[in-house]
């Protein structure tokens, strides 16, 4: 797959030192099954870098992804669900970062990057959220307790409310998390510059350890 | 001497079902699962435990609790270990401090000898005059006056941090806290109890409340089932509360994890000490507080002496007795300061156990036995404060309890600002003010009896919950104080031969105090300086109180007027990895990262960023294979580092106009061109270009460097401005590669078919979007090296791919990776300057020859006003390249001086080199450098100062110094 | 550490914000230069309370908070007003 032109992930090369093996997902290569992953860990982590989102911001961002049919969050730093399985994260009053459903599924994001441009959005601008950031995918019982090795702000599941956005610094990185339960099972979306991926994910291994946490394919997420 | 264990249930904290064999000073000890090292020591006769700071005086335990240095011990890999509260381990090397040839035969004892020589503040008044005296003296000090010694082949250990939150922090798990912790838990908050001992009670684990002495014990079983039944109360033990910062931010540290807990709400709860009582050789081993032979019986079983006696000033030391009694240890005498003590029941069982008590008198002097242990103390009638009549009788003992007082635990109070005034009515500190949200409980507070405190910790605690927002809370009546009585206002008595000591871990005596203060020292804090009273490990924590009072009276003030020093964090000894362990340090990657390695580039860091310096082993030869490559062929070079900015709206033009110098607004949509910042001070701070997309999109680029900085003036300006313009940082969401030399043009043709490359169609300084191998690219023809050339930038998921593409289509063209080394030569051939290497932070665009960049007609733009105030001023410095005639001589580097041989006697520094080498391509030495403006003409020469003094001649060139008429990058 | 209240995000440690100088007037930009050297570089540094511009930086958002610079308490945040006044030199 090296010669493919195909989105890679930021992590292909410490997941390829696990054995991941990697599928073809929405234009893009994502870790499907790691060896000896175990899926109901107190705390599992998994690579979801390459999946379909994108954003919006400015002032005309919210009447215009509105327009489309986007149900927004009412203020900033709440996320809100989407019908087509995508989630909606309002970062500030007129800014948006919409998360494409968890079965890859690009069609969400699909359909408001293509009808976006600049003649025809207003004060409306898209951002590279697919690029900027890497998306991680963290869930278990344990892991908030994780997190808080490694971020100041209390992300346990009575302080921060399910579908709650916390911008924050994550192992002194600017990051974006958002609690997003899967079933009873905590979960938390965790965006961060995409250049320090490697970096994050690193000591997420080391703050995992602890608590047995396990590397996880993406096949292994809970059908939504 | 005692080496004998008490039966159960003495010992609590054993098991004496698990032996553990340690060794102490060379020799085997088998102490009990749950000792620690003092008390299996104990348990075996070892009573001496380290030698003194100053004058290697054997020491042994005072609080048994790790408020005196005397029980630090070298432990494994661990100097200043507190043996007090260390448990023993199977196979745990412990060894002893400050001994020069071990604890029992220490020769630096020989000190004692000296001791008249040795006058407080010596060090100061004796080897430092004249100067050259602490050159000798100084290493012969650290080694007699050291504590423990570092082994820097220590192996590293794993230390990390954690978060913690809580409604409520409680520090202190003595009845108090324990009663905070549970009210608090009932009203619903989220409750933290934190304590340093591995179980909870605090007093109630030791202390003999009554004449059964089985109500502490009755008392905290109830209060533990309360705690354990409350599943909101995380109780932490074995962890110590290192400080208080602002907005209750506590350091906690338990085992090697540093915690750092947040709270709405504190209750501190943290009890007191007892006092020391001064007489001369009051540090012999043996001699310890009433509290530590409580220790000492109830957690270890360990039998403190055989022959006590008790030295009180309240009625809690009678309870001392009655357990040493219960224990088997004869009480000889007991020794009441007070003249007419009040008796209650406990008193009364101790008399009617025919406990001899003699009233109104003290210890004069304890008396040395021959393992340096206490033998015997002579005592005499108090006669005044501090004032002792003549011995009227000598008692032999191996044991002295001290109970005559307490100093409230309030380090942490002190730390919140609180205000604590001293209360002759009590002889301990008031609490005047506290700081909101912290709260006070117990003992530290000043409630003393079992019922008060109980009563006044679970007021404490409802009172926090409602602080940190928990409703419906009805607050109980305040608990009055009950204090008076418990503490001896003045347990100082002095001795005209000495060794009366007021500080343990800095070897003071009574007289050093009012030695230090007629030497004028006579202010707390220089007389803590100049003393060291309270410098030692354990700051004072039972001393400073003594300081105090006998500055006191040694200067004629009250002790509320002679005030503390300042009590700063941390309470207890931290170590380094507590600090340090498991920090957090980004490292940014570019998406061409692991081809670069496989490239086999030694990487280099550029600010958070890691980049290619060069690739291969040989670096001269790299680089200038590299350099050749771009010149004659084609180089690929990864700029992924570099800032990007989307600045877009209606106003995005305006915007661009008002931030830079230039001008955008007359910028070609297709069009590219250079950018100059300035701060508003005028000064240079970042460069970029400026590629217009749209009418109304702008895709800018930045510094590696300087592009957070930038994004966030930008922002900022425009949170003032309010522009109608968007501005997003997009440096992650983009990878980038500079396709440079001659044949860049035939490598790209081959992947890109949607945009034509023809120099007509796409000239120098263009920018067009497209594909290149597939992938959605913006390229621009623009480039640092002088050579035809392409920026060719596409999302940073496809970065990898693109590198892939290039490098393929680029190899039978002799493609070769560039690096920075190789790019900084490139640059500095074409005389492209470097923002923040030949600029600094004070250098405006006509010194740096880049007034060509300003857009003069402007009405205004930032840093406009300030810059043309500079140059309205005469002009200082200006940067020029230069060439050295000899091609293989002496060369210059970075920051070198440019010398004026003319002047100050052929001394004047007039400019430095700002970047230098050796041109390839030229075949001669280049570079630039700040020069005075009359010497700034080509053709002029200037001197540089290299290496080894020498004066080396350079003559001013024009730039660029490669190809000047630059016809080779618009091909 | 301190706590901050951000009007965007909420009460953070003080850790994740920097600090953007005080909150003044700015000079036009065909003030007298002495207005401006005022502005760049005569600061008052009396005790009292500052209005001060501070980012929250995992979000970069700009905002204002009062100061009071005798005891460090921050008094208020709020969102940026203009225009700009703050404590005059």
């Amino acid at each position: 797959m090296a010669s493919s032109s195909l989105r890679r992930s930021f992590l292909r090369v410490p997941l390829n030192k696990i054995g991941a093996t990697w599928a073809d997902l929405a234009s893009a290569e994502i870790a499907a099954l790691i060896p000896g992953e175990n899926a109901s860990a107190p705390v599992v982590l998994r690579d979801l870098s390459t999946m379909p989102r994108t954003g919006f911001k400015g002032a005309d961002s919210p009447a215009w992804l509105e327009a489309r049919g986007v149900v927004l969050p009412p203020a900033p730093n709440l996320a809100t669900k989407q019908a087509d399985g995508s989630l909606v994260a309002r970062l500030a009053p007129a800014e948006f970062l919409i998360l494409g459903a968890l079965n890859g599924d690009s069609a969400a994001t699909d359909r408001l990057d293509s009808a976006w441009t600049i003649d025809s959005a207003g004060f409306c601008f898209q951002l590279p959220r697919r690029d900027s950031h890497a998306w991680l995918h963290l869930s278990g019982d344990k892991v908030t307790a994780m997190f808080a090795k490694i971020c100041g702000v209390d992300l346990r599941t009575k302080a921060f409310a399910n579908l709650a956005i916390a911008q924050t610094s994550v192992a002194r990185l600017s990051a974006i998390v958002i609690r997003d339960d899967l079933g009873n099972i905590p979960s938390y979306h965790l965006l961060a510059d995409s250049a320090s991926a490697i970096y994050l994910w690193e000591s997420l291994e080391d703050a995992m350890k602890e608590f047995s946490g396990s590397i996880a394919g993406y096949s292994s997420l809970p059908a939504p | 001497m005692s080496g004998s264990r008490l039966p159960a249930p003495w010992g609590q904290r054993i098991d004496r079902g698990q032996s553990v064999t340690f060794s102490f000073e060379g020799r085997s000890y088998a102490g009990y699962c749950g000792d620690t090292i003092a008390s299996a020591l104990a348990a075996n006769g070892q009573w001496v435990l380290s030698r003194s700071f100053k004058y290697h005086r054997p020491r042994g335990m005072i609080s048994a609790a790790g408020l005196e240095a005397n029980t630090m011990v070298h432990c494994g890999d661990e100097p200043n270990v507190l043996a007090d509260r260390h448990p023993i381990a199977p196979g745990l090397v412990v060894c002893a401090q400050n001994t020069f040839g071990g604890i029992d035969r220490d020769y630096g004892r020989l000190m004692e000898l000296f001791t008249r020589f040795l006058p407080v503040g010596f060090y100061y008044r004796t080897f430092f005059t004249p100067k050259i005296a602490w050159r000798f003296w100084e290493p012969v000090i650290r080694k007699l006056a050291g504590l423990g010694a570092v082994n820097v082949e220590a192996h590293h250990g794993y230390f990390d941090k954690a978060y913690l939150f809580a409604d409520v922090a409680v520090i202190g798990g003595g009845p108090a806290g324990m009663a905070a912790a549970i009210s608090a838990g009932r009203s619903g908050a989220e409750v933290i109890l934190i304590d340093e001992n591995v179980v909870l009670g605090g007093a109630l684990t030791y202390a003999r409340l009554d004449v059964t002495g089985r109500q502490a014990e009755e008392e905290r079983l109830k209060l533990e089932a309360e705690i354990a039944s409350l599943s909101n109360i995380t109780v932490l033990t074995g962890a110590s509360v290192q400080g208080w910062f602002t907005d209750n931010w506590l350091p906690v540290i338990q085992g090697n994890r540093l915690f750092k807990l947040r709270a709405k709400a504190v209750v501190t709860a943290t009890g007191a000490a007892e006092q020391p009582l001064v007489f001369r050789h009051n540090d012999l081993p043996g001699i310890m507080f009433g509290t530590a032979a409580q220790r000492l019986m109830r957690h270890y079983a360990v039998k403190p002496g055989e022959r006590a006696v008790v030295v009180v000033a309240n009625n809690d030391g009678y309870g001392v007795a009655l357990d040493l009694l219960d224990a088997g240890v004869e009480v000889a005498a007991l020794l009441d300061l007070r003249a007419s003590p009040p008796v209650d029941a406990v008193a009364a069982a101790a008399q009617s156990r025919g406990v001899r008590v003699i009233t109104g008198s003290a210890v004069k002097e304890a008396i040395e036995g021959r393992s340096g242990r206490v033998r015997a103390v002579k005592i005499a009638p108090v006669l005044g404060e501090g004032l002792l009549g003549a011995s009227s009788e000598t008692i032999d003992c191996d044991l002295v309890c001290i109970s005559v007082g307490y100093i409230p635990q309030t380090a942490l109070l002190s730390h919140a600002d609180a205000k604590l005034v001293p209360d002759p009515q009590t002889a301990m500190p008031r609490i005047e003010t506290l700081p909101a949200h912290l709260f006070v409980a117990g003992s530290v507070a000043g409630r003393w009896a079992l019922a008060a405190t109980l009563a006044d910790g679970a007021r404490a605690g409802l009172v926090a919950a409602a602080d940190a927002g928990v409703e419906g809370i009805t607050i109980p009546a305040a608990i009055p104080a009950d204090g008076h009585g418990l503490t001896w206002s003045w347990p100082i008595f002095p001795h005209h031969k000495g060794k009366e000591f007021v500080d343990f871990d800095e070897d003071l005596q009574y007289h050093d105090i009012p030695d230090a203060a007629a030497l004028g020292y006579d202010h707390i804090q220089l007389l803590k300086r100049f003393s060291t009273a309270g410098m030692g490990p354990t700051q004072g924590k039972i001393t400073n109180t003594l300081i105090q009072r006998v500055l006191a009276r040694a200067t004629g003030a009250s002790p509320d007027l002679v005030g503390t020093t300042t009590v700063r964090p941390p309470i207890g000894g931290e170590k380094i990895g507590h600090l340090a362990g498991r920090s957090f340090d980004p490292i940014r990657l570019t998406a061409m990262h692991h081809r670069h390695l496989q490239a086999g580039a030694s990487m280099m860091p550029a600010g958070a960023w890691m980049r290619p310096a060069y690739y291969g082993d040989d670096q001269a030869a790299a680089i200038t294979a590299e350099v050749a490559a771009a010149r004659t062929s084609v180089g690929l070079i990864d700029v992924s580092t570099l800032g990007g900015l989307d600045v877009r709206g209606p106003d995005a033009a305006a915007f661009l106009e008002r931030i830079y110098t230039w001008n955008y607004a007359n910028l070609a949509v297709g069009r590219v061109r250079y950018l100059l910042m300035l701060n508003e001070g005028g000064y240079i701070i970042d460069d970029g270009i400026a590629a217009r997309l749209h009418e109304q999109h702008y895709y800018v680029t930045a510094t590696t460097s300087g592009v957070d900085q930038v994004y966030r003036l930008m922002l900022w300006f425009n949170a003032q401005w309010r522009m109608k313009v968007d501005i997003a940082n997009v440096t992650a969401a983009y990878a980038g590669v500079n396709l440079i030399g001659p044949k860049s043009r035939d490598v790209l043709s081959g992947l890109c078919t949607d945009i034509d490359l023809s120099s007509e169609a796409f000239p120098y300084l263009g920018i067009r979007t497209g594909t290149v191998a597939g992938i959605s690219a913006r390229v621009m023809r623009v480039g640092f090296g002088g050579e035809l050339g392409y920026e060719i930038h596409v999302p940073a998921g496809q970065g990898e791919a693109l590198w892939d593409a290039l490098t393929d289509a680029g190899e039978p063209m002799g493609l070769r990776p560039v690096g920075i080394e190789a790019q900084r030569v490139l640059r500095l051939e074409k005389g492209h300057v470097i923002i923040g290497q030949d600029t600094d932070s004070l250098t405006h665009p006509k010194e740096a020859g880049m007034s060509w960049a300003i857009g003069r007609k402007k009405p205004r733009f930032v840093g406009r006003a300030a810059m043309l105030a500079m140059e309205a001023k005469p002009q200082t410095r200006q940067l020029v390249g230069f060439e050295l005639a000899d091609p293989e001589g002496p060369m210059p580097k970075e920051s070198h001086l440019v010398i004026d041989d003319c002047k100050s006697g052929g001394k004047e520094i007039v400019g430095r080199v700002t970047s230098v080498t050796r041109s390839p391509t030229l075949k001669k030495p280049i570079g630039l450098a700040f020069v005075p403006p009359e010497k700034a003409a080509p053709g002029s020469t200037f001197q540089i100062k290299v290496e080894a003094g020498r004066m080396i001649t350079a003559t001013v060139v024009p730039i660029p110094f490669y190809d000047p008429e630059n016809r080779r990058q618009e091909i | 550490m301190k706590i901050m209240n951000c009007p965007l995000n909420g009460p953070r440690n003080i850790s994740e914000f920097a600090y953007g100088g005080d909150v003044r007037p700015v000079p036009n930009d065909d003030a007298d230069p002495k207005a401006w050297a005022d502005y760049l570089y005569m600061k008052t540094n009396q005790p009292g309370i500052a209005v001060e511009w501070w980012i929250h930086v995992p979000t970069s958002y700009w905002f204002m908070a009062e100061r009071d610079l005798r005891t460090d308490e921050i008094l208020a945040t709020y969102p940026p007003k203009l225009p700009a006044t703050g404590a005059t030199p």
